[in-house]
């Protein structure tokens, strides 16, 4: 038990993988802060009804949140950039919008804090030896992977919650919320171009009940499959499909693209580098 | 280039058990936080509601239909107030139509509540109202209709 704990925190491997993560997760942080500055410019939300998790005194003016998410928008390019202090940056950043997800409750989306969550832990990752602009770096491929194992845990808690409190809900299991939310949006799915078919076919009170028992089961089996080296590659697809669905049918933000680029934490390799550093721009080094 | 980020051995094991013991607390006491934030239950729900606003005026209650109402401020003049130019959250500032109840119905309520007191304690240039009222009908997973009726803090009118 203690040398697996002990190889848990200190093996070391390949973690070029880790710099796709960042740029990934800066991608996200930007788009996310560039959302906000949009927003900013239909209303401060400090200025009309808000709800605070902190004490109010703590909520920034309009102008000091402006520089609070253009600093959050900077951070988060200059962790893509990866050239200077990028895992610096990506950890600033995801602070920053920690703090400004505790402004106003009424802002708080899941997504969102999945999003801080995975970009501070990646930051705690050697994810800034890959993928960078600039010159190569020397050497330094491998790196402790801790941290983007904790990355991955944080994954797994986010499905065993989702998955267990559905399956802790009767309405859930029985499928009636799947049912209601497809009589809801019928007929916005017809005019996305869903076939009516199909759309009667999942309105229907049996239809909704297989797949809200699928999505529970989904969820419950990406908690663990993801781990297992013997059910990595089916989890790593099933959730891909499972996402892509739910990015075709629901309003989520940016969670797809939030847990595919989790999902390179279970990757060792892409395939491009199996064998050996993969041709790519001077520019944009991979070791 | 090393970071303050590289940690050693002992603070990764404790970084890492302090951070799951956070995420475990959060996650296991979302259902006492009426919108479940940081609990990770996604989709929780489909359930919609309708709320109307009222004010109470001198006891009685005067429907403010569309969330807009006129009342005298401590002058005596007459203005004009719209519940949306202070709530601007998309679910909760179109009383009179029927919309999706985000994260929730508890979740929705719980906001409405606070929306309720917070028009109250802001609009200081209406004098006359002493506390607002929503009459909310909720339909929780599609089933049959319930009301439920908030009401803010009572405010002081100098009449």
């Amino acid at each position: 038990m203690n040398a697996t704990v002990r190889r848990w925190f200190d093996e070391e491997r390949d973690v070029s993988v880790l710099g796709v993560a960042r740029v990934a997760f800066g991608i996200l942080l930007a788009a996310n802060a560039v959302r906000a500055l949009r927003e900013l410019g239909r209303g401060y939300f400090g200025d009309v009804f808000h709800w605070p998790l902190l004490p109010e005194a703590l909520v920034p003016s309009r102008s000091v949140y402006a520089a609070i998410v253009a600093t959050q928008l900077l951070l988060a390019l200059v962790a893509v950039a990866g050239r200077w202090r990028s895992r610096e940056a990506l950890l600033a950043s995801a602070v920053l919008g920690t703090y400004v997800l505790l402004c106003d409750r009424l802002q708080f989306h899941h997504n969102r804090w999945a999003l801080f969550c995975q970009a501070f832990l990646l930051s705690f990752a050697p994810c800034d030896r890959s993928y960078r602009l600039g010159p190569r770096l020397p050497s330094a491929t491998a790196g402790p992977l801790w941290a983007a194992r904790l990355v991955g845990l944080q994954l797994s808690i986010i499905y065993l919650a989702s998955g267990g409190s559905k399956l802790l809900d009767a309405d859930w299991r029985s499928g009636l919320v799947l049912l209601e939310r497809f009589h809801l949006y019928a007929s916005q799915a017809i005019a996305a171009g869903v076939p009516a078919g199909v759309v009667d076919v999942l309105a229907r009170p049996a239809s909704a009940s297989v797949l809200a028992k699928g999505a529970i089961a989904t969820e419950l089996f990406l908690a663990f499959g993801l781990w297992p080296a013997r059910t990595r590659l089916f989890a790593l697809c099933w959730g891909t499909a499972f996402h892509l669905v739910i990015e075709a049918t629901s309003r989520v933000e940016s969670f797809t693209w939030l847990v595919l680029a989790s999902y390179l934490v279970f990757v060792r390799r892409l395939p491009g580098r199996v064998g050996g550093a993969a041709s790519r721009p001077h520019w944009w080094s991979t070791s | 280039m090393r970071s303050v980020l590289d940690l050693g051995p002992r603070a990764r094991a404790a970084f890492a058990a302090g951070w799951l013991v956070l995420q475990a607390g959060l996650v296991l006491t979302a259902s006492c936080r009426s919108d479940g934030i940081f609990g990770f239950r996604m989709f929780p729900e489909a359930s919609t509601l309708e709320f109307d606003l009222e004010r109470v005026v001198a006891g009685v209650a005067v429907p403010a239909p569309g969330g807009a109402w006129s009342a005298r401020d401590a002058s005596g003049q007459l203005r004009h107030f719209s519940w949306r130019d202070r709530v601007t959250d998309p679910v909760l500032s179109s009383p009179g139509a029927k919309v999706f109840a985000a994260y929730g119905v508890d979740a929705q309520m719980a906001r409405l509540q606070r929306a309720l007191d917070d028009i109250a304690l802001h609009e200081p240039e209406d004098a006359e109202t002493q506390r607002f009222v929503a009459r909310v009908v909720v339909w929780r997973n599609g089933r049959e209709p319930q009301t439920v009726v908030l009401e803010s803090a009572s405010r002081e009118t100098p009449r």
